[in-house]
């Protein structure tokens, strides 16, 4: 049993990878977590993961006739299974993205979660495509009118493609106390649970310098208990391993980003 | 000078009408269609325009219905912020929907300078850009508030809040924002093949 989530914002710089990391991190204790990094224009996962090495990348998974087994892009590290991309752009030119359904497919076969970190934006049929084939959805935003905003049109994306809302995180919130009516408020508007308000925290930056995961780095800070408690909130419903794969099998193949 | 009201006129009042502002039509230094409110915050910036912005989303273009923010500048930074509706940084709401904005940036003495209309200099980068790096280098550009508080913005925590909350509170701009997206989604659905999927997902 499996389910299959999109990790999404609609625009950059809330704290999306960081947050893939962490829930999955948070999730990992009871769960048999994957993470990949589905944005494979802008590779961020590898960074945060502390992959920043490795030879074998998601973008060799996305070539056709790769020699590479599936496997050979999963690494296993802080608790839980990473498929990062890669940063070198021959690679992310031969890649073929069309191929991530299959590999996705080949994946929810080993795992209990599944976490997509997805790409912010919403403007090309690649990008959009984890939305399209997750399960659900789980929205990154913060208290900004922006972010609040493009939240809601990631909504209405994935509710156009049946793909229900998880739950919402509130990042980088700058005074929890203040913002607590403004986090009511908006999640009157979204159509999941709101999962946590994750404070905006030094230590979040001061594990991303470290190239370490936030859990890792600094696991006792405010934003780290935050995640604990966004991943104890989010409720997890198994679907069959096989409708999951085959759906993503399914899917259209879409264009180059 | 024509000022929009005295300096120094703190007490909470109704928003303004913006037709009736009596803005000066001062030197038209920028007026274009622009995808998000970023192009037109940085032109202000570099060019350290003084004077005021009028930022008009794409939903008052189309429907005429006069939705507008008044930004006022002094140096290429954001000092004042009015609407129909409201003063301050509530006024950006006003500004701050999905899709294009008409911007014009007009020269002239600054225009709106009563206190309880003045903003955070990084709050429109932030809520009406979403744009982080813009926010911080408008900051950094922005002068120290003086003993007087006269040309500078007045720190306010609750700054960036209030627009938001006053975002929030207009049940009918989230609903078009909403309703625009979803029209959005079902005809990109179409255009990029996933209609077929939505019916067997």
């Amino acid at each position: 049993m499996v389910e299959a989530f999109a990790v999404a914002s609609g625009k950059g710089g809330t704290g999306k990878t960081t947050s893939t990391l962490a829930l999955g991190m948070a999730l990992a204790v009871d769960h048999d977590v994957t993470i990949v990094d589905a944005d494979t224009g802008m590779a961020n996962l590898l960074f945060h993961a502390g992959l920043a090495d490795v030879d074998v990348t998601l973008h060799d998974l996305l070539v056709a006739d790769t020699d590479h087994a599936v496997e050979d892009a999963v690494y296993r590290r802080h608790g839980l299974n990473v498929v990062p991309c890669g940063t070198d752009l021959g690679a992310f030119r031969r890649a073929d993205p069309s191929r991530l359904q299959d590999v996705v497919a080949d994946l929810a076969r080993d795992t209990d979660v599944l976490l997509l970190d997805s790409p912010a934006t919403l403007a090309s049929r690649s990008a959009v495509l984890p939305i399209v084939l997750a399960d659900r959805v789980v929205l990154v935003t913060q208290p900004t009118i922006p972010a609040v905003s493009d939240g809601l049109k990631v909504q209405e994306y994935a509710a156009s493609y049946r793909t229900d809302v998880a739950g919402v995180l509130f990042n980088k919130v700058h005074d929890p106390d203040a913002v607590d009516a403004v986090v009511e408020r908006a999640g009157t508007y979204f159509d999941g649970p709101t999962l946590a308000s994750i404070p905006d925290d030094d230590a979040a930056r001061a594990a991303r310098r470290a190239g370490e995961p936030l859990l890792t780095h600094a696991p006792d800070s405010p934003a780290a208990d935050a995640y604990r408690t966004a991943a104890a909130t989010l409720e997890i419903h198994d679907q069959p391993v096989d409708d999951v794969a085959e759906r993503f099998r399914r899917a259209v193949i879409p264009d180059q980003p | 000078m024509t000022s929009h009201e005295a300096e120094g006129s703190g007490a909470p009042s109704p928003g303004p009408d913006v037709d009736r502002l009596d803005l000066p039509d001062g030197d038209l230094a920028f007026s274009r269609v622009v995808p998000d409110a970023t192009a037109a915050l940085t032109a202000a910036l570099d060019r350290r325009h003084t004077g005021y912005a009028v930022f008009t989303p794409s939903d008052a273009l189309v429907l005429d219905d006069g939705t507008q923010a008044i930004l006022g500048f002094r140096d290429g930074i954001p000092t004042h912020a009015v609407s129909e509706a409201e003063h301050g940084a509530g006024a950006l709401a006003a500004a701050a929907t999905p899709g294009p904005l008409r911007v014009t940036l007009h020269d002239c003495d600054p225009p709106i300078t009563r206190l309880d209309a003045r903003i955070e200099p990084d709050t429109p980068a932030r809520q009406l850009a979403g744009d982080d790096a813009l926010a911080s280098r408008t900051r950094d550009a922005a002068p120290e508030r003086d003993s007087t508080g006269g040309d500078a913005t007045i720190p306010d925590a609750g700054d960036d809040l209030d627009a938001v909350e006053a975002f929030l509170a207009d049940e009918d701009a989230i609903a078009r924002l909403k309703a625009q997206a979803r029209e959005e989604a079902e005809r990109r659905a179409k255009e990029w093949g996933f209609d077929e999927f939505q019916d067997a997902n």
